[in-house]
């Protein structure tokens, strides 16, 4: 519908241009004049372009009619005009015309180019598709091409057995041997024809992959030759081997066998009685050389190539006296080839023709290295012609009743029956004939041992064993997989799916029957081991220290300790359900739902997160009537529960009385800190009253005895001097004292104001100071730069000082003294070091220095109040750190002092 | 000159102001000096109230007051004088035994124009009392 629309919008607009080229004509008809078709060529041409060609034409005719009566004289009318311009009109009629049609064809080119453009694409796509669908056929062809071929092997092996037992048995008539033995011989011909095929399916589909190894290849062409001579031997045909003495290469050994094999089968088979057959295996350069030779019939040189493609053979006679599918040799090839190798063949010496492989003796850089393989040889066995099968024991009879029961899962009746005539004599066998019936009877009859084919109707081996793998109480069922798809992704994908044995078809009875009793050995180990660490946590359970019991899904109690019975007072007979239980515990109705409501949820997050059930405290009524605070927790043992109490009550108690006892000591350091800080207070007040009113009656005595010394000296004796003067000098010293005591308690008062101090610079200050005071002494000074410490300037300032003061004073009657500041680091902790040379002290002082009042010297060898260090120690205490002296009487003394040591 | 020149010492202890006239009294000050003996004595002097009602208008040309007084505390007795309009300039001298920090800033914060502790050592102390009545009546000029 809007394209219809829009397309009559353009025709609209198509018949609208000449008249709105009219409007603007007349508008401009000044300038332009007497340019009458000046708009209307352009207007013609874009109406043409837009409506079609219809449209064009008659865009031109109602502009030849505007232009005669608006434009040609004379104007706004049809009459009068002159011939010259009537010519003109027809002019433009003309060119109306041909801009039309052009645009018309163009238009038609057009729309024919994108059509083609459109059915080329579509045609792309049908290719494509045509292409995928071939793709899939040739996948869907390979597939079917593999399916028939297990399919066909699975019968020949039911044939083969069988026959083969028979033939082994000796106790046969010499009419029914011969038809034994032809049915023996076909139906291996018939086997090897499938392996063929299903070999080329392989090869193929690209699935083929080398095992390389190293192997010596020596014993290798020994032995696959060695199976040709009896034949060689019965024919009369004269055979030859020719190896050195060892040759190790790296190839796969089973494909290497195989081409051998398929050589040495075409050299007999072409071979005449009486003729020569013979193996060479040489080395040359970085190749081994492998040639076969024999004095058939040849092969005409035009056909040498042909003999390496599928399905050929060399035609005439030969063909049917012969007989085969002609993969043989292709298959040799596309084996050589992917060993990187090539193969000719030629005249014979004698006659016949010589195939001769050429391999590399180190495989390509990339190549997959694998083990030997073991196991294959029974499939090789079956490849070879006329092989007489190990003549097999068979017990007879059937197994007692205590036997342990094997299930054979198998569609085929006939290799259902035959596996099971194999295990009657030694097991107890039960059937089933798909994977859905296998799955029903295994959890029926709970067997020792699963053996399962992978290709069944309803329901895959594959897929039965993952099901069999979900069951918890089939979890260490041995299973053995039984498959005549020899393909190894299958055969990963079964024994990581849970599958013990993977065994190929065609096996050898008694390898699947050593498979059997090995896993059921193994099993019954396990069982043993199972039953005593059953054994073991049973015991446990019960004598775990903690209660514990265990629940079923359905809320049974199906176990319970010895702890729990004694907790809780109960028995197996009382409480048998975990609700019981619940109802005993908390006999409280709305308390109940709610911490069942807890531990349902608790129960159910543990099962979603696979996690153990989150351990809660509930208040629980035990045996004995009383509340006890439980902690219960849990794990989730497949579908039973294991759940465990914790009786916290004591220590639940334990912890209210530490609560108690934090709270109440929490309010009695609550009373301290307010007495304390009363104390300091009253301290405060102390001091303060301290430094005034004890410092104003000493100034008095001070000023009064010097007032009485200087207004009344002369009337004074010489001893009322002296006594004047002991006076000034007490008063003096008790100042000191005064002003010493209110410095140390102002130490330990008011907060810290921490800023970074420059301990270097504060002490270059000190020295001034020092220096200042008594300039007649010379002290050598040695202030290590930059000294940063974190604390308070004031309180810094007074450590320094008196640590300082000492110095100065105690190195006053040295000679040449000497007082070093410094820093050291100490067990990552920064030590500041006041050290002088002066007169020091004895170690066993050390107590005594930083106790008040409390001095070493007396004050007429060195003066002081004995108050400094107590002053600088309760500073440093204060800033977090300690303070240590260390001295010897007359070699000098050493501070050390740290800050916030432990901030 | 002299004459309108004086000094207004507020001290409680009879014995600290002894010494401290003895030491003005050196330097010829001493008959320039009113005592005030305590916080609320000083603040009827300056303000003519009380037993000073009838005082003449002459203010001190400084003040010598101490911090611990009886009545009304020094530092008190500052903010009066600061917070009055005729004594907001008038020139306060702390004078005091305390070398407490507290004290020390408080007092400049209330307007303090010096903060001078008393020496206990009396040569010291008499001769700081006889530099501060020299450099405050001789040399320091007023603001009124």
């Amino acid at each position: 519908m809007i394209i219809i629309e829009k397309k009559t919008w353009y025709v609209l607009l198509a018949l609208l241009i000449p008249f709105v080229a009219c409007g603007i004509q007349w508008n401009i008809w000044s300038l332009i004049k007497p340019f009458v078709w000046f708009l209307f060529f352009p207007a013609v041409f874009f109406s043409s372009r837009i409506g079609g060609w219809k449209v064009g034409i008659f865009s031109s005719l109602v502009s030849s009619l505007l232009v005669i009566y608006f434009f040609i004289s004379p104007q706004l009318s049809f009459s009068g005009k002159s011939p010259g311009n009537l010519t003109s009109v027809g002019m433009f009629l003309v060119m109306g015309a041909l801009f039309s049609l052009t645009h018309d064809s163009l238009e038609k080119s057009k729309r024919r180019a994108a059509d083609a453009l459109e059915e080329s694409r579509i045609a792309n796509e049908k290719v494509t598709q045509l292409y995928q669908k071939t793709l899939k056929l040739d996948e869907l062809k390979t597939q079917f091409f593999s399916n028939v071929s297990h399919e066909l092997r699975t019968p020949l092996t039911l044939i083969l057995g069988p026959v083969g037992r028979r033939l082994a048995a000796g106790d046969l008539k010499e009419a029914d041997r011969g038809d034994l033995e032809v049915i023996e011989r076909n139906a291996r011909t018939l086997y090897r024809l499938v392996s063929d095929l299903l070999d080329v399916s392989k090869l193929e589909a690209g699935k083929m992959a080398l095992n390389y190894s190293n192997v010596d290849m020596v014993p290798l062409v020994r032995f696959v030759a060695s199976h040709f001579e009896t034949q060689a031997t019965d024919r009369g045909i004269h055979y030859q081997v020719e190896t050195p003495d060892q040759m190790i290469a790296q190839v796969d050994s089973e494909q290497c066998r195989r081409v051998l094999l398929n050589l040495l089968s075409n050299a007999f088979k072409f071979t005449h009685e009486g003729g020569t057959v013979s193996v060479t295996l040489r080395m040359q350069g970085a190749s081994m050389m492998l040639e076969v030779g024999d004095t058939g019939i040849g092969i005409p040189a035009d056909h040498r190539e042909i003999i390496f493609e599928r399905f050929r053979q060399v035609d005439g006679g030969a063909e049917r006296k012969f007989g085969g599918t002609g993969l043989g040799l292709a298959i040799v090839k596309e084996l050589v080839v992917l060993h990187g190798g090539t193969i000719t063949v030629g005249d014979g010496a004698q006659g016949g023709s010589i195939f001769t492989v050429s391999l590399p003796l180190s495989a390509p850089e990339n190549a997959l290295f694998a083990t030997e393989r073991g196991g294959d040889d029974e499939s090789f066995e079956r490849l070879l012609p006329g092989h007489q099968s190990q003549p097999q024991t068979r017990h007879h009879g059937t197994a007692p009743s205590n036997a342990p029961l094997v299930l054979v899962v198998e569609d085929n009746i006939d290799m259902n029956r035959y596996i099971a005539s194999l295990l009657e004599p030694f097991y107890r066998v039960a059937t089933a004939f798909d994977g859905e019936e296998g799955l029903a009877k295994t959890t029926a009859l709970l067997p020792d041992l699963v053996i399962s084919d992978v290709m069944m109707p309803r329901m895959s081996g594959d897929r039965m064993v993952r099901e069999l793998r979900n069951r918890p109480e089939l979890v260490t069922m041995p299973i053995i997989i039984l498959s005549a798809k020899a393909d190894n992704d299958v055969r990963v994908t079964v024994l990581n799916d849970g599958a013990q044995e993977y065994v190929t078809k065609p096996f050898a009875d008694a390898e699947l029957l050593a498979r059997v009793s090995g896993l059921l050995a193994e099993r019954k180990r396990n069982a043993g081991e199972l039953k005593k660490s059953e054994h073991r946590f049973k015991q446990l359970f019960n004598e775990a220290p903690v209660p514990l019991c265990s629940v079923n899904m359905e809320g049974v109690i199906t176990d319970r300790n010895l702890r729990f019975c004694q907790l809780f007072g109960c028995t197996g007979e009382d409480v048998t359900t975990l609700d019981q239980w619940w109802l005993a515990a908390c006999p409280d109705r709305d308390y109940r739902t709610l911490v069942r409501q807890t531990w349902d949820n608790a129960v159910k997050r543990a099962t979603e997160t696979g996690c153990e059930i989150m351990a809660s405290e509930y208040l629980v009524t035990d045996g004995s009537g009383s509340t006890r605070n439980v902690l219960i927790s849990g794990i989730i043992l497949g579908e039973d529960l294991l759940v465990a109490f914790f009786d916290i009550t004591d220590r639940t108690r334990a912890e209210e009385e530490i609560r108690t006892l934090n709270s109440s000591l929490e309010q009695r350091v609550e009373e301290r800190t307010a007495e304390l800080k009363e104390a300091v207070q009253e301290l405060d007040a102390f001091s303060y009253a301290v430094s005034h009113d004890l410092r104003a009656p000493l100034r008095a005595m001070n000023g009064f005895s010097q007032a009485l010394a200087e207004d009344y000296g002369e009337q004074l004796p010489e001893e009322a001097h002296e006594y004047l003067d002991q006076i000034m000098v007490a008063s003096q010293h008790m100042g000191e004292l005064i002003d010493g005591l209110l410095r140390l308690s102002r130490s330990t008062r008011g907060d810290l104001n921490w800023t970074d101090v420059d301990l270097s610079q504060l002490a270059e200050q000190l020295r001034v100071e020092l220096a200042t005071m008594e300039p007649e002494r010379e002290v050598s000074w040695d202030i290590e730069p930059a000294m940063m410490a974190r604390g308070d300037l004031r309180m810094l300032e007074v450590v320094l000082q008196n640590l300082l003061d000492n110095a100065w004073k105690y190195t006053g009657k040295t000679q040449s003294p000497h007082i070093r500041f410094s820093s050291e680091l100490r067990d990552g902790v920064r030590h500041y070091c006041v050290a002088d040379n002066g007169d020091g002290f004895a170690m066993g002082h050390t107590s005594q220095l930083f106790k008040p009042f409390q001095r070493l010297h007396r004050q007429d060898e060195f003066p002081g109040i004995g108050i400094g260090l107590a002053t600088a120690q309760r500073i440093v205490h204060r800033h977090g750190g300690s303070i240590t002296a260390e001295g010897e009487p007359g070699k000098g003394a050493t501070f050390r002092f740290t800050l916030h040591e432990t901030t | 000159m002299r004459n309108t020149k004086s000094i207004l010492l507020v001290e409680d202890n009879a014995q600290d102001e002894m010494l401290i006239l003895r030491s003005l009294r050196k330097v010829n000050l001493a008959n320039q000096v009113d005592v005030a003996r305590d916080g609320q004595q000083a603040l009827d002097y300056l303000f003519r109230s009380g037993e000073f009602a009838e005082r003449g208008p002459t203010q001190p040309t400084v003040v010598l007051l101490d911090i611990n007084l009886p009545r009304v505390n020094g530092l008190e007795v500052l903010e009066r004088i600061r917070a009055n309009e005729s004594t907001r300039h008038l020139p306060v001298v702390i004078l005091t035994s305390s070398d407490e920090e507290r004290d020390r800033l408080k007092s400049y914060e209330c307007g303090a124009n010096s903060f001078v502790r008393k020496p206990l050592d009396f040569t010291e102390f008499a001769e700081a009392v006889a530099r501060l009545g020299v450099y405050w009546l001789a040399l320091n000029i007023p603001p009124l």
